[in-house]
């Protein structure tokens, strides 16, 4: 089988990768390379793959002509149905008192009580050549002799006449400029404005984000575009493929170095434990707190 | 009348439609309250810390 690395350097990179090498290389080398990862699916991840295969499922029965009423009574079933926890017949447990069952269903109905009527704003899925939506859109392609960027689109949206990538976000901040400016630079939002381009063969005119901010007591929703120009996309491709020129470097040294500023960014990296630990011990805490979970972005949902 | 807590603790795929839409339902109305609730309430500025603190103190004591 074809994975995205080869003699322990990767090539198909897609933005995780391309942010966990950001961050740090010592995070890239347990999280992409070794793929380690914590114990226990994070709620998180869970609420936010769950959240998003809904709405998937809503704007795919929207375009197969489905009303607003069914396709939303379909998606619910379905988000209920993935949040049971068959084995046990009991429902999965979020250990969240906002990312809870309940509130993922709150959040869809929510959203689509907001969002899901699109004829006044103007905006459709987008057809694709072969008469498929462009939702859920996996990309892969060259762009050099051994480098592929990979990825998926949420989704891709005509306003007007303009394409847009349409991303889904899951948060428990408040939706404040503070909150937006995190997307501009941003490897995602960068990549996506880029592969959509080579994928589409024509300008992406944005990323429209649709941020939901998850309390105890309420979904709150706001919707933002971030833009690259073409001039912002020439920078981020070059500066990414000095990144990646650079981050295999480390592989072909054996030696991807910590960058200690990265520590207590982002809510602490969850690999603080193991880069404390006198290095000969680290192996055996990895094995002893982290699961194998090879991440590999070639790998189509 | 079902209620909320007693739909989420039955399996999934047993659910009716009609007790999809009692959930759909349940949950719009609790939106509607909440965007009701978001509009009657009267934004309150938010005092800043000085504010706070300078709050504490009687102020017409201090001869300047």
């Amino acid at each position: 089988m074809q994975t995205s690395y080869k003699d322990g350097l990767q090539w198909a990179w897609d933005a995780t990768s391309l942010t966990a090498a950001h961050k740090c290389p010592r995070y890239y080398q347990y999280r992409i390379i070794e793929g380690w990862e914590p114990q226990g699916l994070s709620v998180h991840l869970l609420f936010g793959q769950l959240y998003a295969s809904a709405l998937e499922q809503f704007y795919k029965l929207r375009f197969a002509g489905a009303s607003i009423d069914d396709a939303l009574r379909d998606v619910v079933r379905t988000a209920l149905i993935q949040s049971w926890d068959y084995e046990n017949n009991c429902p999965v447990i979020f250990d969240s008192s906002s990312k809870s069952r309940i509130n993922l269903i709150r959040t869809i109905v929510w959203y689509i009580e907001k969002y899901g009527n699109e004829t006044g704003q103007n905006l459709k899925t987008l057809r694709l050549q072969n008469g498929k939506p462009a939702v859920e859109l996996s990309f892969s392609f060259e762009v050099s002799d051994d480098i592929i960027f990979c990825g998926h689109l949420d989704r891709v949206v005509q306003m007007g006449n303009e394409p847009y990538i349409m991303d889904q976000k899951t948060t428990g901040s408040s939706l404040t400029n503070y909150y937006w400016r995190q997307f501009k630079p941003d490897v995602q939002m960068s990549m996506y404005s880029f592969a959509g381009q080579a994928i589409l063969n024509s300008p992406i005119a944005g990323v429209i984000i649709d941020a939901a901010q998850i309390t105890v007591g309420a979904s709150i929703f706001a919707r933002d575009v971030t833009q690259r120009s073409e001039i912002e996309l020439e920078e981020w491709f070059a500066d990414t493929m000095l990144l990646i020129e650079q981050t295999r470097g480390y592989g072909e040294k054996g030696h991807y170095p910590m960058r200690p500023t990265a520590c207590s960014m982002y809510g602490g990296c969850p690999f603080h434990s193991v880069c404390k630990t006198q290095p000969m011990l680290r192996q055996t805490e990895l094995e002893t707190n982290f699961n194998k979970n090879q991440w590999d972005p070639i790998k189509r949902r | 009348m079902v209620d909320m807590v007693e739909l989420f603790s039955r399996d999934p795929a047993k659910l009716t439609d009609k007790d999809i839409e009692e959930i759909i339902r349940i949950q719009r109305e609790n939106r509607k309250h909440f965007v009701l609730g978001k509009m009657q309430k009267p934004k309150e500025k938010k005092k800043t810390k000085t504010e706070e603190l300078l709050g504490k103190f009687d102020l017409s004591k201090f001869k300047v």
